[in-house]
């Protein structure tokens, strides 16, 4: 059995913190506050925040005085594709694998923090 | 009330019909209402899920798919529940895809790594992705029906690599910073280091975040050299650099410049050459680390500046970006006189630098029109000054101006390669990348946003051959790869469906991974 207590998100999430650190304007460029509810075996596991108002992610929901623009569910598996780039969260969303509740358009930033960016 | 008797009363064998509308109808009071997005309408369950949110669906799947022009038949949904794993049609698909993915260019053996790369390039019309633009977001969808334990597995794999790497990447940090403090205070102060200072200081951002990222990068101001170096007694050490940079060796030249400012700490042209060296290597820390000693040397250095913001502006960095293309135009004799007239505000407001760096720099192309040339470095600025403010449409057109006045310079190239991907025009950036390329075949960062365009573009055999190729052009025994490459290089054999060699990307097995991919 695999380690089932950590979810594959808690690893990509650190990932995106790696990147984070190296590319340290990259949470703000979403500019939005965005929270992920990480579900396995149809149950929300854990959530995360990407505040991107504040340039920070962090594991749990939105602190005190930050509010969500938009909240997407998806479940672990499926989060992995997104972060790795393998899938998008629009054929996600179309699979019906993704919900997101609040401002829509907010989730398309998403590519952001997941694509490769080509360098200069 | 007898007019509601239909609706609330039960009729025999069936929910009467009031209770299953509110069954439908949920509410979610902890939603905000923005823009106008009725909560009540995104709480549907499942079942409705397509009833109003078609438009949403129709726009987001638009958004993303704007770069390619999707028919207006293009409805993902019909399409996903036509293709179904039973359907004798899942075949030819399956099919379809598995040769697109091992659609390859001419493969005649390559007998020297140049000759591959003529084979390569000159070849790019062969160079055919998904020509159906359908597929190349389906792709993961007729596999679906396979997703098994394999996959999962795999996946597995490749995220204990990444975190495995990531803890590499901390402890490297920890050991730098470390470095730093000793050679911070052997580092003598000089009046150009103050003067520097004192220009930076017009931009000194208070505000914790911001300071928490540049700080990051103001302590580390000692340049951390790979040690042994083989090339430490050579005796124009210099020189033999830029005689490597002639023949496209990065790798050796990098050495090279570090022994000539490890014999010589003032070599300013060696500095300036190391911290461009260097990100062509795609090593933007190092080449801040290098470009920032040769400003404490030469603070009037415009081509240090450029490079630095380039740099930056690959970090993400804003206000350090803003701030080198400010000097690059005081330091700058034909453009300083502009900022005279011009009261640059000493603002903590990035926006307002912006737009004030866009009109000078506006002023000053207005300057060489009148003289009929292009100043391709204040077209570079430009492309940076947008590429900051991701208005890549703008930016591309920087780059493109830049290179009409100088054609064969395959930084400019690379530039304007990466303005186009990130536009998410990724087969236009492919062109652009060759030629950098052509022009440079030892380019490191080139080649490796190839790869990452081709992986973008579902070409996942390509990428991963131009990640492993820049792997083993990187591939020395005194210097390292880069993790960066390696860790886009997993994404990608996953992508590849290779599980197999996952162990071989795990323990760094070029050679093997080499001869999987036959290359020599």
């Amino acid at each position: 059995m695999t380690k089932d207590d950590q979810l594959q998100a808690t690893v990509a999430f650190a990932e995106i913190n790696k990147r984070a650190d190296s590319q340290p304007g990259l949470i703000k460029k979403i500019n939005a506050v965005i929270v992920f509810d990480v579900t396995k075996d149809g149950k929300i596991q854990k959530s995360w925040t990407i505040d991107g108002k504040q340039g920070t992610l962090y594991e749990g929901k939105p602190k005190e005085g930050t509010t969500a623009q938009v909240t997407i569910t998806v479940d672990d598996n499926d989060f992995v594709d997104l972060a790795s780039g393998k899938a998008n969260a629009p054929s996600l969303f179309a699979k019906g694998k993704l919900k997101v509740k609040g401002n829509v358009m907010l989730a398309q930033k998403l590519s952001t923090l997941f694509k490769e960016q080509s360098k200069l | 009330m007898t007019t509601f008797k239909p609706l609330v009363d039960a009729e025999c064998g069936t929910t009467n019909p009031l209770i299953k509308l509110s069954e439908l109808y949920k509410e979610d009071k902890k939603l905000v209402i923005q823009d106008g997005i009725n909560p009540s309408l995104i709480n549907f369950s499942d079942t409705n899920l397509t009833i109003n949110s078609d438009t949403i669906v129709d726009e987001l799947v638009n958004e993303y798919h704007r770069p390619i022009i999707a028919p207006n038949t293009f409805h993902l949904e019909s399409l996903l529940k036509d293709l179904h794993p039973s359907d004798p049609q899942y075949e030819w698909t399956k099919q379809f895809l598995d040769s697109c993915s091992t659609y390859d260019l001419p493969s005649s053996p390559p007998q020297s790594l140049t000759l591959y790369e003529q084979n390569y390039i000159q070849s790019p019309a062969c160079f055919i992705l998904h020509p159906n633009p359908i597929f190349l977001d389906q792709q993961p969808y007729p596999i679906d029906a396979e997703f098994n334990n394999d996959t999962v597995e795999a996946t597995n794999n490749i995220l204990s690599l990444l975190q495995e790497s990531q803890f590499a990447a901390n402890t490297e940090c920890k050991t730098s910073v470390n470095d730093i403090n000793v050679q911070h205070d052997t580092d003598a102060l000089n009046e150009n280091k103050r003067q520097s200072d004192a220009n930076l200081s017009l931009f000194n951002d208070q505000t914790p975040s911001s300071q928490l990222s540049s700080g990051q990068l103001n302590n580390h101001t000692g340049y951390k050299f790979i040690q042994p170096n083989p090339f430490f007694d050579y005796i124009n050490p210099y020189e033999e650099g830029l005689k490597h940079l002639e023949v496209h060796d990065i790798v050796n030249a990098i050495l090279f410049f570090e022994a000539a400012v490890q014999n010589k700490h003032d070599h300013t042209d060696a500095w300036l050459c190391l911290g461009i060296t260097q990100s062509e290597n795609g090593q933007d820390v190092h080449a801040i680390d290098a470009l920032k000693k040769c400003i404490e040397l030469d603070s009037k250095n415009t081509q240090a500046y450029i490079t630095l913001a380039s740099c930056y502006a690959n970090k993400m960095l804003k206000r350090e970006a803003l701030n080198s293309l400010h000097q690059w135009l005081i330091n700058h004799n034909k453009y300083s006189h502009l900022l005279s007239n011009h009261r640059l505000h000493s603002i903590r407001d990035i926006e307002i630098i912006f737009e004030d760096l866009k009109n000078l720099f506006l002023q000053a192309i207005l300057l060489s029109k009148n003289s009929n040339t292009i100043d391709s470095d204040l077209q570079v600025c430009l492309g940076i000054l947008f590429y900051l403010y991701d208005d890549y449409n703008k930016a591309t057109e920087c780059f493109n101006t830049a290179i009409l006045a100088k054609p064969n310079d395959a930084l400019l190239w690379n530039k304007l390669g990466a303005a186009i991907a990130n536009s998410g025009l990724n087969e236009q950036a492919v062109n652009a990348y060759y030629h950098a390329l052509r022009l440079s075949p030892g380019f490191i960062r080139a080649r490796y946003n190839l790869g990452k365009s081709c992986l973008n573009l579902n070409a996942y055999r390509q990428a991963i051959e131009h990640f492993l190729i820049a792997l083993k052009q990187q591939n020395n025994v005194y210097s390292q790869m880069s993790d960066d490459i390696w860790h886009t290089l997993a994404i990608a054999i996953d992508c590849l469906k290779r599980p197999d060699l996952i162990e071989y990307v795990r323990y760094k097995n070029l050679s093997k991974l080499l001869h999987e991919f036959e290359i020599e």
